[in-house]
C-alpha cells in the first residue's frame, strides 16, 4: 500500500513539475512566442528579389522583450552552397518588446542568388533563453534565367569594338591605296 | 618646340596610321567589352554594387591602357636600335631628349585614345549613380599620372637596355612589381610599412584613390594625399627619362 502511495505521489509530482512554468520569475524567452509566415512558398528567377513577412505573436500574459529575429537560408541541393549574406543585406532584426497577446510583423527582402530549391526561415532568440525558436519554412524555388543582355550593356559592348574595327580597316585601306 | 612637334607628329603618324596603335585599341576595346559584360552580369545578380562596377571598369581601363603605354615606350628606342633605324634618327639635327620626348608623347597618345575608347563603357555602367562625372575626371587624372610614370620608365629602360627583348622583359617585371601591392591581403596592408608601400607605389595609390572616390563616396579633396606618390614619381620618372634620353647612343652604355 505504501508502495502504491509512493508511486501515486511520484506521479503527481512529475505532472505538477512538467505543467508548471520553468520559473515564475524567469525572463520570458523566445520559446513563449509563436511565429507565422506569409507566404509559405515562393518562386523567383535568379537575381530577382522577393519578400515575405513574419508575424511574431505573444499569446502569453507577459510582454516579451529583447527578441532578436535572424533570417537563414538552407539549400536542399547538396551541391549548391549558400552564402546567406549574399541573399540579404539585413538578416538580423532587433524587435521592440512584444506586448501580451500582441504581435509584431517583420518584413524581409531577399535576393535569389543561386538557382535550386531552398528553405528560408526566421529564428528567434533572446539573451537568456536556452532554446532558439525557428519559424515555419518558406520553400523557395529559384530558376536560372540566362540573360543575353545583362543590364542592357550588349549594344555598347558590341558597338565600340565594331567602331574601332572599322577604323582599323579604314587605316589599312588607306595605307594600301597610298602604297 | 617646333622640333618636338615635328618629331611627335612623325611618331604619332607611325603609331596610328601605319603602326600598331589601332590594332592595340581593337584588342583593348574587346577586353573592355568582355569586362563590362561580366560586370553587368554580376551587377544584375546584385553581387556588385553599381558604383563598384564603375570603379572596377575604370581601374581595368587604366591598368590595361598603362600596360599598352609601357610596352610601346619600352620598344621606342631599343626597337629602333634592333631594326637598324636608330642611326637615322640620331643623325637628325635634334637634341636627343627631344627625340625621346616625341616618342613619349606618341606613347602617351595611346593612353588618351584608350581612355576615349573606355568612356562609353564607363558612361553606360555609371548611369544613374551620380558618379559619372567624377569617374571620368578622376579616371583621366589618375590614369594620366600612372601612364606618364610607366611611359617614362619604359623609355628610360628602352634607352639603356642592350636589346629589345631585355627592355620588354625588364618593363614587364617593373609592371608586375608596381601592380604587386594591389594584390596584398588586407592584413598586410595595415601598419606603417604596409601603408607607406601602398602610398609610394603610384599604381596602388592611384587605384586606391579612385576606389575611395567612387565606391566609398569621399570628396575629391578628402583623400588627395593618396595622389602625392603618383605625382612625385611621375615627375621624377619623366625627368629621369629625359636625362637618360639625352645620353642616348647607338649602342647602349656608350656615350654618343
Amino acid at each position: 500500500m505504501s508502495r502504491l502511495a509512493s508511486a501515486v505521489l511520484a506521479g503527481l509530482v512529475t505532472i505538477i513539475v512538467s505543467a508548471a512554468p520553468a520559473s515564475a520569475d524567469s525572463p520570458s524567452d523566445s520559446a513563449s512566442v509563436q511565429i507565422s509566415q506569409d507566404p509559405t512558398t515562393a518562386r523567383a528567377d535568379i537575381g530577382a528579389p522577393f519578400s515575405f513577412t513574419t508575424t511574431v505573436s505573444n499569446p502569453g500574459d507577459q510582454p516579451v522583450p529583447d527578441l532578436v529575429a535572424h533570417l537563414n537560408i538552407v539549400s536542399l541541393d547538396p551541391v549548391v552552397t549558400v552564402d546567406p549574406e549574399d541573399w540579404s543585406t539585413r538578416r538580423t532584426q532587433y524587435l521592440q518588446p512584444v506586448a501580451a497577446h500582441g504581435s509584431t510583423r517583420l518584413s524581409w527582402s531577399v535576393h535569389a542568388v543561386n538557382d535550386g530549391r531552398f528553405v528560408v526561415y526566421v529564428a528567434l532568440a533572446t539573451a537568456g533563453a536556452e532554446t532558439v525558436t525557428a519559424g515555419p519554412a518558406l520553400h523557395v524555388v529559384v530558376s536560372r534565367q540566362r540573360h543575353l543582355d545583362p543590364g542592357g550593356v550588349l549594344p555598347v559592348a558590341v558597338a565600340v569594338p565594331v567602331v574601332v574595327l572599322v577604323l582599323v580597316i579604314a587605316a589599312r585601306y588607306r595605307r594600301r591605296r597610298l602604297s | 618646340m617646333t622640333r618636338l612637334r615635328v618629331i611627335a607628329a612623325q611618331e604619332l603618324r607611325d603609331l596610328w596610321l601605319t603602326g600598331r596603335g589601332l590594332p592595340l585599341m581593337l584588342a583593348y576595346a574587346v577586353l573592355l567589352s568582355v569586362t563590362s559584360y561580366l560586370v553587368a552580369s554580376n551587377q544584375a545578380l546584385n553581387f556588385l554594387e553599381q558604383r563598384e562596377a564603375v570603379s572596377l571598369t575604370v581601374q581595368v581601363a587604366i591598368g590595361v591602357a598603362a600596360l599598352l603605354v609601357l610596352v610601346t615606350s619600352a620598344d621606342a628606342i631599343s626597337g629602333e636600335r634592333e631594326r637598324g633605324t636608330l642611326e637615322w634618327l640620331l643623325l637628325t639635327p635634334t637634341p636627343r631628349w627631344v627625340l625621346l620626348a616625341g616618342k613619349g608623347l606618341a606613347a602617351m597618345s595611346l593612353w588618351l585614345v584608350a581612355y576615349v575608347v573606355s568612356v562609353p563603357y564607363i558612361w553606360y555602367l555609371a548611369r544613374g549613380t551620380g558618379v559619372l562625372g567624377r569617374a571620368l575626371v578622376a579616371g583621366l587624372c589618375v590614369g594620366t599620372l600612372i601612364a606618364l610614370f610607366l611611359c617614362s620608365l619604359g623609355l628610360a629602360i628602352s634607352t639603356v637596355a642592350g636589346s629589345n627583348r631585355v627592355a620588354l622583359a625588364v618593363s614587364f617585371f617593373v609592371l608586375l612589381a608596381v601592380f604587386f601591392p594591389t594584390q596584398l591581403p588586407a592584413s598586410a596592408q595595415g601598419g606603417g610599412i604596409g601603408d607607406l608601400l601602398l602610398r609610394v607605389d603610384p599604381v596602388t595609390a592611384g587605384l586606391q584613390y579612385l576606389g575611395l572616390l567612387l565606391i566609398t563616396g569621399h570628396s575629391a579633396g578628402e583623400d588627395i594625399d593618396w595622389l602625392l606618390g603618383p605625382v612625385v614619381l611621375a615627375v621624377l620618372a619623366a625627368a629621369a627619362a629625359l636625362v637618360v634620353g639625352a645620353r642616348m647612343s647607338l649602342r647602349p652604355g656608350r656615350s654618343a
